[in-house]
């Protein structure tokens, strides 16, 4: 059997720490707990698991996770095995923390980013921000302001050159943002089997009222533009809602002036806690059910075409 | 050095040229091109051939002077294809220039937030914008490329024969839409439209660009500023005439190309385009490799 090679990526904030660090405890720490359709390999575990550890620290101590990092892109590789099977998977993680991914629109990413992309044969791609553009004259409710607007702008017309405008990737629409980046990834290497995993997923059933909604037609109806995407681009394409924190964190604030912080509060850090101790915080939807194995996305590799 | 002179992302070209560096703004902003190519920006005549796969594209020129609604035409089609997903029955499915029709969407975006002009499509831009779409109804494959070439180009063209023959997509586009601001002909801007619109036009067909394949149609955008104009009718049939009298022209439209949303108008437009597109271009692929202006481009090189 062909070894799996899993790359997990996804821009930055997409969620990628919160899952490692989230995956990392609960294959650790599931048994006699919830079942788990993956484990992590006891035979082959990473030389150097600081960086899960940390990440997973963070997690059960219901942290924030770092945001940005200015070192040097930070990678993370583990093996997981199927749970009555010895056959592994490898999943890798370049830059987890940075922006290296967000670097191919400027066409210089680092080599390294590349090199994994092309030892993997399946991706999962994480997405946060699914956002198809704000186009504001379209948030104009009173069409004279929209006049108004573009008189003003013409009155303001000097003979001056006028500014060009420097584009920062950040800027760019999420959903453009995530087909450049999808769309590089097609365009260069090769995936048998893609899962897309919608994060913060917990939100979006606030959002819904406490009611389920199905991954796939939820990007469908929030940015059909990136969905359509997708669709053309792969035929064997699974849609996931992933929680990796459980629930959005309640903060207060701490200290004053410039010492002033913000923290989770007690309240929400006890409650989180509790079901992160019984394996039931982090949880996936794939449009029919609701689990806490959160194993199920990159198990779904496993499965026959 | 260079200094902002607007907030965030924007550079004043008034001030971005380095103080001891003896090149001009033209200079600078050449190198200043090169260095922020990005992934899925615009194409131009040099790398245009890498939009060509097995769809024969539709390539629409949109001719126009600068500030009569060009990128913001283009701003909003993106706009619609990415927040609907669809123009009509035609589902969007990809494109080569995402990069590109940002920076267009975004310009429009600033502009109306800092209530400034920016550069719209700087002259050293690139040009060629590209959308894939499939036809819901019957899986069709539909390629519309459009070049957004900046104002002052056509301005160049209408004054330089030497410039408008190196515009490739002119010649050979099957396609040309006229974008005219409806709100200058209903003024007294009436004039310079005229004026520099006479010379254009005649330059145009010099060069071969209209002929009986080709189709011309003509947008008089910025109509809600101009239709309740007295001059306004009067004043379009004169810039009519000047169109008519050199080439025939298939369908003119009046839309305000600003807003997408509860633009009707606007929207049936969009979809006109791909209907365009849509339609049976050639009898063969073989033929079409010989017609189709891309490739005539590509067996040029």
């Amino acid at each position: 059997m062909e070894k799996l090679n899993c790359l997990i990526a996804g821009l930055p904030d997409s969620g990628k720490s919160t899952y490692l660090g989230a995956l990392w405890y609960v294959t650790q720490n599931a048994s006699g707990k919830i079942e788990l359709a993956l484990r992590a390999s006891n035979e082959n575990i990473p030389e150097n698991t600081s960086l899960l550890e940390g990440l997973s620290r963070k997690w059960h101590n219901v942290e924030d996770m770092d945001r940005t990092s200015n070192d040097a892109p930070e990678n993370i590789s583990f093996l997981m095995c199927p749970k009555c099977s010895d056959d592994e998977i490898s999943i890798e993680v370049p830059d987890f923390r940075g922006e290296s991914i967000r670097q191919i629109i400027t066409e210089n990413q680092p080599s390294e980013f590349d090199d994994w992309c092309l030892k993997a044969n399946h991706l999962l791609f994480l997405i946060s921000d699914v956002r198809a553009g704000i186009y504001a004259d379209d948030f104009e409710d009173d069409e004279e302001a929209t006049d108004a607007a573009e008189t003003s702008i013409e009155e303001n017309q000097t003979d001056e050159l006028p500014p060009i405008l420097e584009l920062d990737p950040k800027n760019i629409t999420p959903a453009a943002q995530n087909i450049l980046i999808l769309r590089y990834l097609f365009e260069n290497y090769r995936f048998k089997k893609i899962v897309i995993c919608l994060t913060a997923w917990d939100r979006i059933i606030k959002e819904n009222g406490g009611k389920a909604k199905d991954p796939e037609e939820y990007l469908k109806e929030k940015s059909p533009a990136l969905y359509h995407f997708i669709s053309y681009h792969f035929d064997d394409v699974k849609y996931f809602g992933l929680s990796g924190q459980g629930e959005e964190y309640e903060y207060e604030k701490t200290g004053d002036g410039d010492n002033e912080k913000k923290r989770v509060t007690e309240k929400c850090k006890k409650r989180l806690q509790k079901l992160t101790r019984d394996c039931q915080r982090a949880f996936v939807y794939d449009g029919i059910s609701k689990s806490y194995d959160i194993t199920l996305p990159i198990a779904e590799f496993l499965k026959e075409g | 050095m260079s200094e902002n002179r607007i907030v965030g992302e924007i550079i004043d070209s008034s001030t971005a040229k380095p103080d001891n560096s003896g090149k001009s703004i033209a200079d600078y902003k050449e190198e200043k091109s090169s260095e922020r190519h990005y992934y899925g920006d615009a194409l131009n005549d040099d790398n245009v051939n890498d939009v060509i796969d097995d769809v024969v594209p539709h390539v629409v020129v949109i001719v126009g002077f600068p500030k009569y609604g060009k990128s913001t035409f283009v701003a909003s089609l993106y706009h619609a294809v990415l927040t609907i997903g669809k123009i009509g029955k035609f589902r969007f499915v990809d494109s080569d220039t995402i990069t590109g029709f940002e920076r267009r969407s975004q310009i429009r975006k600033l502009e109306h937030e800092t209530k400034k002009r920016i550069d719209r499509t700087p002259v050293y831009a690139d040009y060629f914008l590209s959308l894939l779409f499939e036809n819901e109804e019957n899986g069709q494959l539909i390629k519309i490329v459009l070049s957004d070439r900046s104002g002052e180009k056509y301005r160049e063209y209408a004054k330089f024969e030497k410039v408008i023959e190196e515009d490739k997509a002119l010649r050979y586009a099957k396609h040309i839409l006229f974008f005219l601001d409806a709100k200058k002909i209903a003024s007294d801007g009436f004039f310079d439209v005229q004026t520099d619109l006479r010379p254009l036009m005649i330059r145009m067909n010099k060069y071969g660009a209209f002929g009986d394949d080709k189709r011309i149609d003509v947008v008089f955008n910025k109509i809600d500023q101009a239709k309740d104009n007295p001059d306004y009718a009067t004043n379009k049939s004169e810039i009519l005439s000047l169109i008519k009298n050199v080439t025939p022209v298939n369908k003119e439209f009046e839309l305000c190309s600003l807003k997408v949303t509860d633009n009707d108008k606007l929207n049936q437009f969009f979809v006109y385009l791909l209907d365009c597109c849509a339609e049976p271009k050639h009898n063969s692929e073989e033929d079409a490799a010989h017609i189709d202006w891309v490739n005539t481009e590509l067996s040029n090189i």
